[in-house]
Formats: C-alpha cells, structure tokens, sequence
C-alpha cells in the first residue's frame, strides 16, 4: 500500500503526526492559538480566529494541526465537541453550514444516531430549517461548546451574504460557546468593516510567506519524511539554501509551492542519486527545453533537476490553474489568461484593449479579481498595474516561449544567489500591495540590518579610490574594491575618481587579474560616463576610452573559439561577474552610443565576447543583470532602448524588454517588471543601500 | 428588592484576552458599578443602551443577566438578521413561551389568536402573518404575559441586542411601515404593561434612525420618549485596571503599575482595544510598555485594522447629503484642529460662514452618531482620541 507522505493541496488527509512533523515556521502562531482557543473554550467562552493567505500559504495544513491538539486536548475532553467538515465540503447557505456541521457529530447513546435527525431536517419544508437546525444541534452538545474548523469562510461569507451572516453571528451571539477557528484566502470587507455583522469579532492572522531558510527547512523536511537523505543533505547545505532563495524568488514562500517543486525534485534526485540504476546527467547533454543562446557551461546536476523540477512543474500545474479558470466568468477568465500569459504587469487600459473590451466593464471584472485574490494590483503614484497574486499560475501558463523566460529568469536569480546571496528577499504577492512591499515586514519581521545610509558615509568617489590606492600596493581585500566600484558606477561617482590616466590593463599592472578587467571597464566607463553617451570625446583620455570600447565591441566581429579561455570566468567570486555584467553592459550602451551605424553586432560572435570578457556564465544572465543594476542606478533609458533596438535588429531577441524601455522613467520600468525582476531590483538598492533608491521605486525605504 | 452596589472590587481574576469574543458574564470586568445603575433605572423605566460597536453593550446585558436583582426576571434576545416584524413576533413568542414554561403554563391567548389562523403547533414552522397579524399576536401575548407577571410578582425585562439594526434592516427592506408601527406598538406596550421593561441596544443611534423616518416617511411619533437613554461609556480607569490585570495575571506576566497605567492611557479604556492590545503584546517574547503605542498604531493601519477607523470617514459620506457631510467634516476638523477645546457656542463662532442653526444640528448628529461628546464641562470632544489623532492625520489638519 502506498503511504502518503505529504500531501500540498490536501494536507488534512494527513494525519496529526505527520502534519506536526511536516510543520516548519510556524510553531508560536500555533502555540498562541492552541493557547487562546483552549483557554478561552475551557474557561466557557467563544473565540473566533481566522487564517488569512494565498492558496497554498499553509492555512489548511495549520487548521489539521490545530484540529489535532484541540481534539486531544485534555482541557476540552468533557467540555468541547470539535467539528471539522471536510475541507471539500463548501456549503452556500446558513443552513447548509449548519446541516454540515450537524453531520459531522458523532452518534450520541442519548440523542441517537445523526443521520435520522438530518432525514428529519432535510424533510421540513417549511422555510424554518435553521433554527430547526440550530436547536439540534444545542440538543447534541447538551451544555458543551463547540469549536468548528472551517475552511474557505471567505467563499460561506460570500455566499450567505449580509443577511446570512447576520443571521449567523445572531446565532453565535445568542448561543455563546460556539467558536470558529477558519481560514480564507483573502480579507474580506465581511471581515473587518465597520458596518459588516462581523467587525472585530474575528482575531485575523495573516499568514506571513516562509523565509528563504523557512523554505529551504520545509524541503530538508519532506526529504526526511520520503527517505531522500542525499537531497536532504544537499538542501541543508549552502548551495542548498542558496537555490533554494533562487526557487522562492520565482515561486513565492509558500508552503505549497515548496511542496510542489520537491514532489518534482524527488524523480529528478533519485536518477542523481543512482537509485534507479543511471545517472541522469553527465554535466553534457542539456535538456532540450533549455535555450540553445543562452548557456555554455553545464549545469550542476543539482541545478540541472532543480530546472527539470519547475518545468515538471509548470506542466503539472497546468490542468489545476485551466479548471481554476473554469471556475470563471468568461470576462474575468480573459483576463487571467492574459495576464498568466504575459506574466508583467498591465494597465486596465491595456488590458480592456487587449482583451477587447470595454474600460469600464474590465475595471469591473478586476475588482472581482481582486477582491477574489486572483489578482493584485501595484501602485505607481496615480497609476495602477495588475499581475497574477500566484506565482505558480505564472508558471502554469509557461508556453515553450515562456519556458525560455522562465529559464533565464531562473538563471537570473541562481546567477544571484551564487555565493553571495545579500539580504533575504521578503516581497510577496498579496492583495492590494505596492511595488515591492514587504510581507515579512508587515507581520512584524524584523527589518534586514543595514549599514548607515549612502548619504551618511564618504562619497563613493573617495572610498574608491582610497581602495584602488591599497589595490596597488597589493593591501586591499578583492571584495571591498569590487564593492566600491560597484558603489562608484550605481552612483555616476566613477567619473570623479582619479583612475589612472592609461587606456590598457597595463596601467593596473599591480593588480590581479580578475580585477584588473574591472578597472579597465570601470575606467572606460568613467571617460565615457555622462548623460549624453553620444557626446564626442573631449580629452585624451575620453578618446583612448572611446577606442577602447569601440575595439572591444569589434571584437564582435571576430569569431572565437568556443573553447576560448575565460579570463574572468572559472573561481571568480559572484560579486566580480556581477560587477562585470553591469559594466559589460554599459560598455554595449557607450558603443552603440558612439558609433550608431558603423557598429554591427554580430549575433553568436558578441555572445562569445560578452560570456568571454564578463565571464558571467551566459549572455541573458549578463543582460538581465546588468539591466536590473542599470534600472536600479536610475540610469537614463535611452541608451539602453538603443542597445535593446539593436539587439532585436541584429540578433532578432529582445532580451531586454524593448517595449518596457520606451517608458518614461526607470521607476515605470520596475513597476511593469515581473515580480520576481522587481524583487531583484529592491535586493540589489538593499545591498547598495541605497535608500533613496528604495523610496522611489516604492520599496518602502523608510520601513527597511 | 435589592440592587446590586458594585460588587466586582476587583478580585484577584485572571482570564485569557479574547478580543472579538464571546465573554462568560463573569469575565465581564469593570462594569458593575454601570449595571447597578442601569438597574436602578430599569426599576421605573426601560432603557436604551447606545454606543459604537465593540464597546461591550452585549457583554454588558449578558452580566446584567447575571447580576438581575431579585423581582426580575430577564430574557435576553439577538434581533440581529431577523427580516421581518413577524420572525420579531414569532422568536418573542418562543421566549415567552419558554418564560411561561417555567411557570407551568402557556401563552393562551396567543395560541388562540394562532389557531384561528390554523397554527397548531409552534417551534417546528416559520409564521407568516399578513397585514398586522404580528401586532395582534404581540398585544395578545403581552396580555397574556402581564396576567402571569402579576401573579409571580415579577418584572419581566426583555433585552433586545440590536435593535437599532433590526429597525434599519425593515426600512432598507422596505418594511418602513412596519419599522414605525412596530416602535408605536412597543412604546403602547410600555404604557400598558407596568410590570414590562425593555433594554434596547443598538450600534446605530435611535436619533439617526427617527431622523430618517421623518425625513423619508414623515415619522411624527416620539416612540421612545418614555425610555431613559444613556450612552455606554469606556471603562473607567479603575475598571480598565481590573480588566489588564486578570488578562495579564492570566499571561503570568508581573502587574508593573507603569505599564498597566501605560495601557490604560493608550486604550483609553475602550474595552476591545485593551483585549487587542494584551493580545498582541503578549506574542511578543518580552512585551514591553513602549511596544504599546506602535500596538495600537498597527490596529489602526490597514488592511485588516480591527478598528476600521475609515470607517469615521466613510459613514459621513454615506449617511448624510453632500452639503450636511461636508459640513460635518469642518465640524470636526475645527473640533480636531482647536488648540482649545471648544462648547458648541464656540463651534458655531469658529465657523461663521454657516448658519448656526445648520451647525448645531450637524453637532447633534455627530454626537447621536458616536463622533463627538460633550464633557462634565460642555465641552466638544472626540469620543476617542485616537480617532481624533487619525481624523487630524488623515484630514491633513
């Protein structure tokens, strides 16, 4: 017989043992409610909590736990009946709920067997059934309370409406030991408004995502629970916790997500482990899903099953998001097909254009949107953009076309999180939430420890060059020089830095390799760095940087070997293949700044150099990094439109989003970002900290 | 007969916070000097019992239940949801029938006027009674209930919760007619049966409701110029007290005078906003006083803030004409804003644009509506200070 070992969309079929082993994060929510609801039930009175989360957010799995220690609480043994209908069951009338509940009463010596009584119920016919309903049900408890476990009280609320659940709060408040623990996916107004029957009677948690380390101890867990010690131990580990950072950046910190992409990851491991006889990769033969463009290093078997896992994923979750759909209007299912399928957020305006129809009537299916939780809507002054509230229907939707983007959105993050993964990321989608607003944050996390702001410290121009100064003398620590070129370049600061006066490596002779290209870059990009990119180059040194770069995008015309040497690839920290991504990219835009027509990017050739002399790992990486840093520095976005033009003109990609970089300002740009990009973004002005940064693209500086 | 002085001196208790709760009436803390003297007045009249929601008028009549002096004899009933004046009838008549039970004898005449219709068995059929059917039973019943009263020597008091709710879901659902004879019919019942009182609560002020009537119906009647209305105040600082140290002594936690006083001050004795704040202050792992006031700044930020504080704004908007809201919301922003406080004299001299008669009626409206009070002194103030700090915040003041 097979055991269930976990279970993401039913984890009340679980047992309570399995559900405590399985429970990660949430330990003293659950002790304050197992606390507060015995407490209160034992001392005679009634208590109303409720879970609030996006499906998959863990509520179901915590109502089974809570129904577990309630029913073997020996405070409530003689005095409380615990009555939980099966999460399947979703009444839509009051006395539908109250039948439900009565059904689930066990068969009393005194008042007989339930099931007469409910014949009894069901046979009047004359409009009075619940109060009928009601009075069987006191007679059951005969003096005891009772504590219902519900699920979806936001779909019964929604249902009875105002007038139903008056009547249902009249029969609570007149009865006065009947309590509700429930869950819901979203706030209702019913819940909390001033004018609703339930205002301040229910004590509402919201379900906080998991942490990155939460995720990473949620999947050590399930490998535990189904025998996968080898993936467990790899879970435990960096690497582990550092993909795993990569997968809640895509995939949101729920529970669920976690649960879904382990039941993926676990087929994919054991052919790793050997356990069927082979080993599935060799480091060699790369998927065929994955970009031919984008990557020329293997992957590390452990990347290459996490990979197979979401694309398993997302053809799992497939048939699950279309009959979630169905559940739909015709007007509303548009709409989500359309966002799913482009994944950014949209305007209304773009939406009623795209899906033809009108303003007024998409505004109207969008409110319902929202106000189901499908949709959430960010906010950009006056303007608002709506996406998808879960990011597993995002990955539901991923066409062959999206796979790809899904691919190197994936890559993105795991680039990012390589070995210097920065403040944990803590935006998650929710109802009616800004750009970038911190869920963690909001339940009372604590905010990421940040240095002093930028503002309060040197100039960046001064630290830099105190850096490069001990660089040349050979006392400097890689990082920090790499941090304060960074630093310099985010600022616009690296023009103001008295860089050697050279226009080849050789000028930086005393510093090591790696770095030294960074200084090359750095010190073109200085010459060069103004707000007009095509302005002619006024001084010597502007003229020997500008033939710099120009040689350098020459380079696109020569064709490398593929096994060219990567000078900067191989043992180089994350924190220069990033730097060099940035600048990488900002030498694309200086040069196709400089000479406009002359200049031809030649498709495979300019991968090569850039993988080559970036040594990021692959040409999407490199772009996609670079962009998010470009956006990030608020660097004007008319060269990057540019270099976006003639990468579509020459290479017929559009890795940049050529559509996005027509917008007006960078801060309009991050907001039509996928979440997962925008999040990026918010990392990286955490980890420059940079507050002002924060504050304007709406990531709540002041709060972190 | 005697009533009860205030009989809770603060004892030693403890109990668990439960904010939004159904409380046991004995965990009903900081009361009973108030219900004392509501029983005082129920000794000769009925009584009307106002105040925002989440005050505690429901825990209120669940201990005045309790604590009923001897003479009395208490049904409580929820009118909540109830949708027509006959469920009104019908859910009396089965607590009156429940009353009677006890006495070993039934409501005859009611179940007369009930067979005549072909009624012959109750509790297992929802009454429909046309026309003015549920009047006939309610005069019948109470006649029958006065025979019983006098014989049992007792005074029945019937504590309807939401009554104000009740009467607002009639006139929305247009049962207006039936909303004004119903109040008339429960007024003559009060002339007419002596030995009858009545507590009616309500979250929506009786004031707001008659105002509508007139202006919408052309309601003349003063139905409730025989009850004594009182609005229920916060719990006063000794019975704030009693209430943080047995939620607190339940949490184990040491009763530091500075921090019980702290919470005091913060809560300003609003009994929801206390039971809110323990809450939230004891997951923490060491709750401190200077957690108090972000406690209370995070229950007043939205979305989900328990106290829905918009909720000031938002009913000005609803509930009167564009001109009488805006005058409303200068009202307010002049009591808001002034360094000094103010009478309604001073109100209407600070706002000499308006007519004065239209500024002391949106004064009125305000206090029947739970926005403002007038203190020992005559004085205008918020009835909370922090809707007073978030009307300043949020009007930009």
């Amino acid at each position: 017989m097979t055991v269930l070992r976990s279970s993401p969309y039913s984890p009340r079929r679980l047992g309570g043992a399995q559900l405590e082993q399985l429970t990660v994060a949430r330990g003293p929510l659950l002790r304050h409610l197992q606390d507060s609801i015995v407490g209160a039930v034992a001392g005679g009175q009634a208590r109303f909590d409720l879970l609030i989360g996006p499906p998959g957010s863990g509520k179901s799995h915590l109502l089974g736990v809570l129904e577990h220690r309630l029913r073997g609480s020996a405070q409530l043994a003689d005095r409380a009946l615990v009555i939980a209908p099966p999460e399947q069951r979703r009444p839509t009338s009051l006395v539908q709920l109250l039948a439900l509940l009565l059904r689930e009463f066990p068969d009393d010596p005194d008042a007989g067997p339930v099931a007469p009584a409910l014949e009894s119920l069901q046979r009047q016919t004359d409009g009075d059934q619940e109060r009928r309903a009601v009075a069987l049900i006191r007679a059951r408890l005969a003096g005891r309370s009772m504590v219902v476990v519900l699920e979806h009280l936001d779909d019964l609320f929604n249902a009875l409406g105002r007038a139903g659940q008056q009547r249902l709060r009249n029969i609570l408040q007149t009865e006065r030991s009947w309590s509700i623990l429930a869950g819901a996916r979203v706030l209702l107004p019913a819940f909390t408004k001033y004018e609703a029957p339930f205002h301040g009677t229910f004590n509402i948690q919201q379900l906080a995502p998991l942490s990155a380390e939460q995720c990473r101890d949620l999947l050590v867990v399930l490998a535990t629970a189904h025998h996968q010690p080898s993936l467990a131990q790899t879970l435990a580990g960096p690497l582990g916790l550092a993909r795993v950072k990569g997968l809640r950046l895509l995939l949101g910190g729920s529970p669920r997500a976690m649960a879904l992409v382990f039941q993926q990851l676990v087929p994919q491991r054991v052919e790793h482990d050997g356990h069927d006889g082979h080993d599935g990769h060799d480091g060699h033969d790369q998927p065929d899903w994955l970009d031919p463009l984008d990557p020329l290093d293997p992957l590390d078997p452990f990347d290459t099953a996490l990979a197979a896992a979401l694309v398993q994923l997302s053809e799992q979750q497939a048939p699950y998001f279309r009959a979630q759909l169905d559940r739909l209007s015709p007007a509303q299912r548009n709409i989500m097909e359309l966002l799913a399928e482009h994944w950014r957020p949209l305007s209304v305006g773009e939406i009623a254009e795209r899906t033809f129809t009108s303003h007024g009537s998409t505004s109207g299916s969008i409110r319902h949107l929202r106000g189901d939780g499908w949709v959430v809507q960010l906010e950009l002054g006056r303007e608002r953009f709506y996406e998808l509230a879960d990011p597993l229907a995002r990955l539901a939707w991923a066409g062959a076309d999206k796979q790809r983007e899904l691919n190197r959105l994936a890559a993105a993050t795991r680039e990012w999180f390589a070995d210097d993964p920065g403040p944990p990321p803590t935006t998650y989608p929710r109802i009616g939430a800004r750009v970038g607003y911190s869920t963690a944050h909001d339940a009372g996390a604590p905010p990421p420890a940040l240095d002093p702001p930028m503002a309060s410290v040197a100039s960046p121009g001064a630290l830099l060059e105190a850096a490069i100064e001990r660089a040349r003398t050979g006392s400097s620590e890689t990082s920090e020089l790499v941090r304060r070129i960074d630093l310099a370049w985010h600022r616009r600061a690296l023009a103001g830095v008295g860089l050697p006066n050279a226009h080849t490596s050789a000028a930086f002779a005393g510093v090591a390799a790696p770095i030294r290209q960074v200084l090359v870059r750095a010190w073109c990009c200085a010459q060069l760095d103004n707000p007009d990119p095509t302005t002619q180059p006024q001084t010597e040194a502007s003229r020997a940087a500008a033939a710099w770069v120009l040689e350098f995008m020459s380079q696109a015309s020569v064709a490398l070997p593929h096994s060219a040497p990567t000078p900067a690839g191989g043992g180089v920290g994350s924190g220069i293949r990033h730097l060099l991504a940035y600048l990488t990219l900002d030498l694309l835009t200086i040069g196709v700044g400089l000479d406009p027509v002359a200049l031809q990017i030649q498709p495979t050739q300019t991968i090569r150099v850039t993988q080559v002399t970036c040594g990021a790992g692959d040409f999407g990486v490199t772009l996609r990094l670079g962009m998010y840093a470009w956006l990030a520095a608020r660097r004007p976005l008319a060269p990057l439109a540019r270099l976006a033009q003639r990468l579509r003109d020459n290479l017929g990609a559009d890795p940049l989003g050529l559509e996005w970089l027509r917008c007006k300002s960078a801060r309009h740009v991050v907001a039509r970002l996928a979440a997962p990009e925008r999040e990026l973004i918010r990392l990286r002005l955490l980890q420059l900290r940079d507050t002002d940064g924060l504050a304007y693209f709406g990531f709540g500086a002041a709060t972190e | 007969m005697s009533i009860p002085e205030d009989v809770d001196p603060l004892p030693a208790r403890s109990m668990q916070p439960n904010p939004g709760g159904a409380l046991r009436p004995d965990h009903v803390l900081g009361r009973d000097q108030l219900i004392a003297d509501y029983w005082r007045t129920l000794q000769v009249q009925s009584l009307a019992l106002l105040a925002p929601r989440r005050i505690g008028k429901t825990s209120i009549m669940v201990r005045m239940e309790l604590l009923a002096p001897e003479g009395f004899v208490v049904v409580r009933r929820n009118l909540e949801g109830l949708e027509s004046t006959s469920e009104f009838a019908q859910v009396l008549l089965e607590d009156i029938e429940q009353l009677l039970s006890t006495w070993k004898t039934k409501a005859l005449r009611a179940r007369e006027f009930l067979a005549k219709l072909g009624v012959v068995e109750l509790h297992k059929i929802k009454l429909e009674l046309r026309g003015v059917g549920w009047k006939r039973l309610l005069e019948r019943l109470f006649d029958d209930l006065e025979e019983q009263l006098e014989q049992h020597d007792q005074t029945l008091v019937l504590m309807w919760d939401e009554v104000t709710l009740f009467i607002a879901q009639l006139i929305n659902s247009g049962q207006a007619g039936d909303a004004m004879l119903l109040l008339d019919v429960l007024r003559a019942i009060r002339q007419s049966h002596p030995r009858v009182r009545m507590v009616l609560t309500g979250s929506i002020g009786f004031g707001e409701l008659l105002r509508r009537l007139r202006r919408e119906h052309g309601y003349r009647n003063r139905p409730l110029n025989d009850v004594a209305q009182r609005s229920v105040p916060l719990l006063q600082a000794g019975g704030a007290e009693a209430l943080i140290c047995a939620l607190l002594r339940h949490a184990d936690q040491a009763l530091e005078p500075a921090f019980i006083n702290e919470l005091v001050q913060v809560s300003e004795g609003h009994p929801f906003v206390i039971q809110l704040l323990v809450d939230r202050v004891l997951q923490q792992l060491v709750p401190s006083r200077v957690d108090l006031r972000a406690c209370l700044a995070t229950l007043m930020t939205p979305p989900g803030d328990p106290l829905d504080l918009n909720h000031y704004l938002d009913r000005l908007e609803r509930e009167l004409d564009n001109q009488a809201a805006a005058l409303a919301r200068v009202v307010l922003d002049t009591v808001a804003a002034s360094p000094d406080s103010l009478d309604r004299a001073g109100v209407c001299a600070a706002l000499p644009g308006h007519p004065r008669d239209r500024v002391l009626a949106t004064i009125r409206i305000l206090e029947d509506d739970f926005y403002l009070r007038r203190n020992q002194h005559e004085q205008l103030e918020f009835m909370l200070q922090f809707v007073r700090r978030f009307w300043i915040a949020e009007r930009g003041l």
